[in-house]
């Protein structure tokens, strides 16, 4: 059957002779593009292994994500929580993520994964919180890049937050204007910016 | 000559590739951004030739866009909450249908419904095959991929390994 494409231009493409094989990847790149847009990363990952023309389809993504509710291959083969965990590790320290979106779903208070603290590519860190939850702050340092901590839906509670925030949340100012008097933040709501004078780390909250 | 752009009664002639003419009201035309849009300038007269889309993938876009023809002109004395429940009924029924409508096909019938309904600008149908090739794509292994989209590998096996090395977080 014969077809015009308008665009063929595929990165890495052979070329020889598509026959009958792959037409899949002898699409436009921007239906390649869109199909993957229904992916997920992992998935695309995944498909990076099955030859030359696929190879670098990811990199077609308008972002990256691992979702840890779909993640598994097939619902009867889930993964322990501990495998999950090894998988977002990796997946951070995969390409050098600089910016991550987190939505955090818990009721029991949670921690911050160490592979997070530790991460020493890690600009962005943009944390959802879906529902009432409670987020213990790192015990050890880290963050050591980072720039901007944005912490969506949230309210500080004094005990929690400042005594170990002030301690752990080390990283380079982003706001340079002089820092406000210190204010109290338990009731810190919309879009507050926090300067503790000696450590300067910056928090943007919205609600 | 003044056109309105749509009439209920018109039809619309388009050819397929091979030649193939098949009418299609203009209401349902509309669905095609590349129709609606020749419909506006007023140049639909005669035939109109695809010839990008072969007539079985023609049959088929054309049967998508009368099943999602809103054929609605019944009369609506419904309560407004009747009215959404109907909605909401007629909602399911069509997810029902386009996945029956969709499944049926097979690769290669996907593979030219995804060009030709990306040539004639039907947003819904190309999101709809597009969405199901991801779906023959997910929680696969590179090895049952090849085999469903009938790919041969053109990694030498040292490449493959490299490969799943440097993204083993994606593969069990």
């Amino acid at each position: 059957m014969a077809f015009t494409l308008t665009n063929t231009k595929i990165p890495l493409s052979g070329d020889d002779g598509d026959d009958d094989g792959d037409k899949l990847s002898s699409l436009p790149q921007h239906l390649i593009r869109h199909i993957i847009s229904f992916l997920e990363t992992i998935d695309v990952i995944r498909a990076g292994s099955v030859c030359r023309k696929w190879r670098y389809f990811w990199v077609e993504m308008p972002y990256l994500n691992l979702n840890v509710d779909t993640v598994w291959s097939h619902p009867e083969l889930r993964w322990p929580m501990e495998t999950v965990n090894g998988k977002f590790k990796d997946f951070v320290n995969w390409r050098k993520v600089q910016r991550l979106d987190l939505k955090l779903l818990s009721e029991t208070p949670m921690e911050l994964p160490r592979c997070i603290v530790n991460c020493e590519s890690l600009v962005d860190l943009k944390i959802y919180f879906d529902i009432y939850c409670v987020l213990k702050l790192p015990e050890f340092p880290g963050f050591t890049v980072l720039k901007s901590l944005n912490l969506c839906k949230v309210e500080f509670s004094d005990s929690v937050v400042l005594a170990n925030g002030r301690a752990n949340i080390i990283g380079e100012p982003v706001a340079h204007e002089p820092p406000p008097s210190r204010r109290r933040t338990s009731d810190a709501r919309t879009n507050d910016v926090l300067h503790e004078p000696r450590h300067r780390w910056f928090v943007k909250v919205a609600r | 000559m003044s056109t309105p752009s749509v009439s209920v009664n018109r039809v619309l002639k388009l050819k397929s590739s091979d030649g193939e003419i098949f009418e299609v009201k203009q209401t349902v035309a509309v669905q095609s951004g590349v129709l609606k849009q020749m419909m506006e300038d007023g140049c639909t007269e005669g035939e109109i030739p695809l010839n990008n889309v072969d007539s079985p993938t023609l049959a088929k876009i054309i049967e998508w866009c009368n099943k999602h023809h809103d054929n609605d002109v019944e009369g609506r004395v419904l309560s407004e909450e009747r009215e959404k429940e109907k909605e909401k009924e007629k909602a399911a029924d069509m997810k029902k249908w386009e996945s029956e409508f969709i499944d049926a096909l097979n690769r290669d019938e996907i593979y030219f419904l995804l060009t030709g309904s990306n040539y004639m600008d039907i947003k819904e149908l190309l999101d709809c095959a597009a969405q199901k090739v991801a779906d023959m794509v997910k929680g696969k292994t590179p090895e049952a991929i090849r085999e469903m989209f009938n790919i041969q590998s053109d990694f030498t096996e040292e490449e493959e390994e490299a490969i799943r090395k440097e993204n083993q977080w994606a593969f069990d």
